[in-house]
């Protein structure tokens, strides 16, 4: 070998040999016919050599050789060539496999055979692993894009002087006006509010500037009716912009017009209400007029009235659930003293059924203590305290205790009262109560569930 | 846009009788370019990109209506009508071939046989069934096309090669070669390589003949032998070759096993 030959040779083998990136060439079944030493070692091989009966799909993890038979054989066959292809090697004796890059020619002889096929691999370690984590942002912003676009209310990001920016296709069905949305257009300008809402948007950044968000409902000039919330965005990229805003839009033109009819309708079945309760007490005080009939007549249009009341109360609040402590409203408004009737306890949501079985029973109690017990003189009191336990705060139990008034006295017969306190409760509440008579004070104890 | 449109339907050749070439995942009609043409002097040949691929009409890939092969069938049977094929074979690789099985169910009348190359109803192994591919690796490979296509490779060269390749491929070649729209072959590879057909393909009752491949790690001869036993009419016949892709590495063969079959079912 001349000197010449020799520094040839050895400037060849580390320019393809040990180059800084992996060659490998394939005949056209694939059998590997060369691997340079960078490659050979990737792939696990310290010596720089690779077995002899090793073909293309071998050098692969299992998905990247699935990969090179699904998609890249192909399009290696029909374009004879393939350029920058992701993937992975297997590393001999190695769970991890090699990120790579690769390329591919086709090699044909003179006639049109098909004489080799070369392959370069380059290292893509950190570049597969930066792309991970693009793909994966990406990703995100494509799914939260799409709730986005997909959402059935309006959702527009404007700037600080209102100019529209982005919106999806709800808030443009939304906004309703005779102008086209177009990037820069002030949102007054494309959302067709009625004239009493002319500058809301002002409005809106004063109050998310205080509060932090905004919301509002406002009319359209064609009578729909929107909530409009109104959030700030911060731009996170430049610290002297402005902040954008973020708008969202939903037309509540059906629940408003429910809410209406729903309204007129509570008023009305009140009206009748109140009515028949009217009729059916000039129906007791006209068939009741014997004097001896007078106390049983003045008890039944108490009651009557209590549960007048307790229907005017629910009414008032369309009939959904109920604090407890509105049922001490009219209760102390038969007091002359405030003091001489304390109450306590924590807020408790009853069900409008509850909640006037409740209602006829601190009638009866009330009525009692007027006419006989702590009330009926000018010293006693009554105290009522209620409380919730249990793990899903749902035993209810109230205390009516009095002190101080005259002298109690155990009654000799089980009254209508007492009788419809314990029957009611233990039907709408499933639980027990207990009225007993020391002599400082009636007490009465109950205890059952909320529903 | 008309079905044929759609579809970019290309008829060419002339002969009574009708071959129709469903491609498989990864590219376009053009992947039968070293096969077919061998046929077009005595057959009327049927060509065309499934909906979603090559030159078809990209608009008409419904993701919701595509993420199972019926539709595709539907979309060939479409075409078989539209061109009133009949006693046509139809030519499918691999999830071209799942599609024209799934068509001859639909269809029956219109088709005589199916020439399946590489085919495979289902690449994940279950129980008994060896059809090659663990989950993890089907997660992998799922987790690959993303990369190809998501990736920087796909950004920053979006037509895959150029001058790099040495020239002698023009840029429009390599536009048109297997190209597709990153979201759609993202989508199909998943029906493709996710799907269980096993069920339909014992409800083919078409002649069928399995052109399957002696060294294939895609659709293994394990595949190709279960299809022969659970397919109504269906022959297995083993080309020695390497590569789920015979039609482009090993073209005389299986031009051959398709002639073949053509005679059989004449």
């Amino acid at each position: 070998m001349s000197p010449q030959t020799s520094a040839l040779a050895a400037f060849s083998h580390e320019v393809i040999g040990d180059a800084p990136c992996g060659f490998l060439s394939t005949d056209v079944a694939g059998k590997v016919i060369y691997v340079n030493e960078t490659l050979a070692r990737w792939l696990g091989y310290g010596d720089g050599h690779v077995p002899s009966e090793l073909s293309i799909q071998d050098i692969f993890d299992k998905p990247s050789a699935m990969y090179f038979d699904a998609q890249i054989s192909p399009m290696l066959w029909i374009q004879k060539f393939v350029s920058e292809i992701s993937c992975q090697l297997a590393m001999r004796d190695c769970e991890n496999s090699l990120a790579v890059l690769m390329n591919a020619k086709i090699r044909e002889t003179a006639g049109g055979d098909i004489e080799r096929i070369d392959f370069v691999f380059f290292d893509a370690t950190e570049r597969q692993r930066f792309e991970k984590t693009l793909r994966a942002a990406r990703s995100e912003s494509e799914e939260l894009a799409a709730i986005v676009k997909c959402a059935t209310i309006g959702i527009v990001r404007i700037g600080a002087e209102g100019q529209l920016k982005r919106w999806n296709a709800t808030a443009e069905r939304l906004f309703g006006g005779t102008v086209r949305p177009v990037e820069g257009l002030h949102i007054e300008e494309v959302l067709d509010l009625d004239a009493q809402s002319e500058g809301w948007f002002q409005v809106a950044k004063e109050r998310v500037g205080q509060e932090g968000e905004y919301y509002c409902e406002v009319e359209s000039s064609r009578g729909n009716f929107f909530h409009i919330s109104v959030t700030e965005i911060t731009n996170t990229h430049d610290p002297f912009a402005f902040s954008d805003y973020s708008i969202i839009l939903r037309d509540v033109t059906r629940r408003i017009q429910n809410d209406k009819r729903l309204s007129v309708m509570v008023q009305e079945l009140n009206h009748r209400v109140k009515n028949t309760f009217a009729i059916v007490s000039a129906l007791v005080r006209q068939s009741l007029r014997e004097p001896e009939l007078q106390n049983a007549r003045q008890k039944l249009m108490d009651r009557l009235q209590s549960v007048a009341a307790s229907h005017s109360t629910l009414t008032a609040h369309y009939w959904q659930d109920i604090d407890i402590s509105e049922l001490m409203i009219p209760l102390v408004a038969q007091v002359n003293d405030p003091n001489r009737f304390e109450f306590d306890g924590p807020r408790v949501l009853l069900s409008s059924s509850q909640f006037k079985g409740i209602s006829m029973a601190f009638h009866e109690l009330m009525t009692n203590a007027l006419k006989y017990g702590a009330l009926s003189d000018e010293h006693g009191k009554v105290a009522v305290r209620w409380d919730i336990q249990g793990q899903d705060k749902t035993e209810l139990s109230i205390s009516w205790i009095e002190s101080g008034g005259p002298k109690v006295t155990v009654p000799d017969k089980r009254g209508f009262g007492s009788a419809m306190l314990e029957d009611m409760l233990a039907m709408e509440f499933g639980g027990t109560s207990e009225i007993s008579y020391p002599p400082e004070g009636l007490q009465f104890r109950f205890h059952g569930y909320i529903r | 846009m008309d079905i044929l449109q759609r579809n970019n339907v290309k008829v060419v050749g002339q002969g009574d009788r009708t071959l129709v070439f469903v491609h498989g995942y990864g590219c376009d009609q053009n992947m039968w370019r070293f096969v077919a043409p061998a046929f077009e002097g005595d057959y009327r040949i049927v060509y065309y990109d499934l909906t979603g691929m090559g030159q078809s009409d990209l608009n008409a890939y419904d993701f919701r209506a595509y993420r199972t092969l019926h539709r595709h069938a539907q979309d060939l049977a479409e075409i078989l009508a539209h061109l009133d094929v009949k006693n046509c074979v139809l030519v499918g690789h691999s999830v071209g071939a799942t599609i024209a099985c799934l068509a001859s169910i639909i269809i029956p009348e219109r088709i005589q046989g199916l020439a399946l190359v590489a085919p495979s109803p289902f690449f994940m192994n279950d129980a008994a069934y060896v059809g090659g591919f663990d989950r993890a690796t089907l997660d992998g490979l799922v987790e690959l096309m993303d990369q190809n296509f998501y990736g920087w490779t796909s950004q920053v060269t979006p037509i895959i090669g150029g001058d790099g390749a040495g020239g002698q491929v023009s840029q429009e070649l390599s536009k048109s070669f297997c190209r597709t729209e990153p979201e759609i072959a993202k989508h199909f590879g998943r029906v493709t390589f996710l799907s269980d057909h096993r069920e339909d393909m014992k409800k083919v009752a078409t002649r069928a003949t399995i052109i399957q491949c002696s060294n294939d790690s895609l659709a293994p001869v394990s595949v190709g032998d279960w299809l022969s036993k659970n397919m109504k009419a269906a022959q297995l016949n083993i080309i020695d070759a390497t590569g789920h892709c015979p039609h482009l590495s090993e073209p005389s063969k299986t031009t051959t096993a398709i002639r073949e079959f053509l005679i059989s079912v004449a």
